[in-house]
């Protein structure tokens, strides 16, 4: 905790020299006048190390946006579907591929009977494609396929889903 | 910025609080106890294995599901309404809206699931062989949950076929 508190400060230290560079460079040519807060002893030490600096804001910009990045793929729980982590080399061949142009159904046009028959065999198909899939079954988990013992435990009561 | 912390730092807190009052509220038999002990680093791996499978059948069935409804429910539906079956076109539309919300109960509970396996795939279970129970326990829970989720999305698909085999009768 100390650390990334030690960074976020290093970090908003670093942003606050950006905003006097630019500072400086306005008030350099005359446009504009904006006076920050000591920027009259950083600016030339920023203008002596040009260069560096920009690498270094360059570094930490992109480090603030992959932070940004990992956090929201972690958050919204895309990393649970990610099967390109490292240890799913296996499972990703599993993985069957999306028929995208496949089955599609157009929202525009006549209903009508004939119409109707060919969406329910296109409807049954792809329905049934979900049976070659396991169904999560509850079993796999009781003590005895998890080599615990033989007698499994009574499943808990299913939690309140919100609709 | 102190705001900002204090807010990560609370919410750290509920998170921690929240987990050790889940897992205090299942109890173990000490010979269960060493049993797992003895038996928890087979078990890992069983349940890495799982984890695993598990992965590769979530998308899979996550993709079918969401195919299923946005290539052949919802233009249906649309469809249903362009030809003024208004009757029709209100029965489809509220068995989608159940699908898809139940489509998101789905996902929800299976990062749930995912969230306790891998706190069980983590934990020392050694020195800590209750913690790790009472993970294994919580993902048992989410697991029966996702098992009556992928029922009841395989009875909403049903109720929409029917309903579609309703609606070509009227025609």
């Amino acid at each position: 905790m100390k650390k990334s508190i030690y960074y976020l400060k290093k970090a908003s230290n670093i942003g606050l020299l950006l905003l006097r560079n630019i500072a400086f460079k306005i008030k350099e040519q005359k446009k504009v006048l904006i006076k920050l807060p000591g920027s009259r002893k950083v600016a030339p030490l920023i203008v002596r190390y040009r260069l560096l600096f920009s690498i270094g804001s360059a570094i930490v910009v992109c480090l603030l946006l992959t932070v940004f990045s990992v956090s929201l793929y972690v958050i919204t729980g895309t990393s649970k579907l990610d099967l390109s982590r490292p240890g799913y080399e296996e499972v990703r061949k599993k993985v069957t591929r999306a028929t995208v142009n496949e089955s599609a159904f157009g929202s525009n046009g006549p209903l009508n009977a004939k119409i109707v028959n060919d969406y329910l065999k296109k409807y049954k198909k792809q329905s049934q494609d979900l049976s070659k899939y396991d169904n999560f079954d509850p079993k796999l988990l009781d003590d005895a396929p998890l080599g615990l013992s033989s007698d499994p435990l009574p499943l808990p009561e299913p939690e309140a889903t919100s609709p | 910025m102190r705001i900002f912390l204090s807010g990560i730092i609370i919410s750290l807190s509920l998170a921690i609080s929240h987990s050790v009052a889940a897992a205090e509220q299942v109890e173990i038999e000490p010979q269960k106890l060493a049993d797992i002990k003895v038996n928890c680093v087979g078990m890992q791996v069983v349940l890495q294995k799982i984890q695993y499978n598990d992965a590769a059948n979530r998308v899979n069935r996550g993709q079918a599901y969401e195919s299923l409804v946005t290539r052949m429910m919802i233009p249906m539906n649309g469809r249903t309404a362009v030809n003024g079956l208004s009757s029709s076109t209100a029965v489809l539309a509220g068995i989608t809206t159940r699908y898809q919300q139940k489509l998101d109960s789905f996902k929800n509970d299976y990062e749930k699931y995912d969230n306790s396996l891998t706190s069980a795939l983590r934990i020392k279970c050694q020195q800590k062989p209750a913690d790790f129970y009472k993970n294994i326990v919580d993902a048992r829970k989410y697991r029966h949950n996702i098992a009556n989720d992928v029922m009841e999305l395989e009875q909403l698909i049903e109720d929409y076929y029917q309903a579609v085999i309703k609606l070509k009768s009227e025609l």
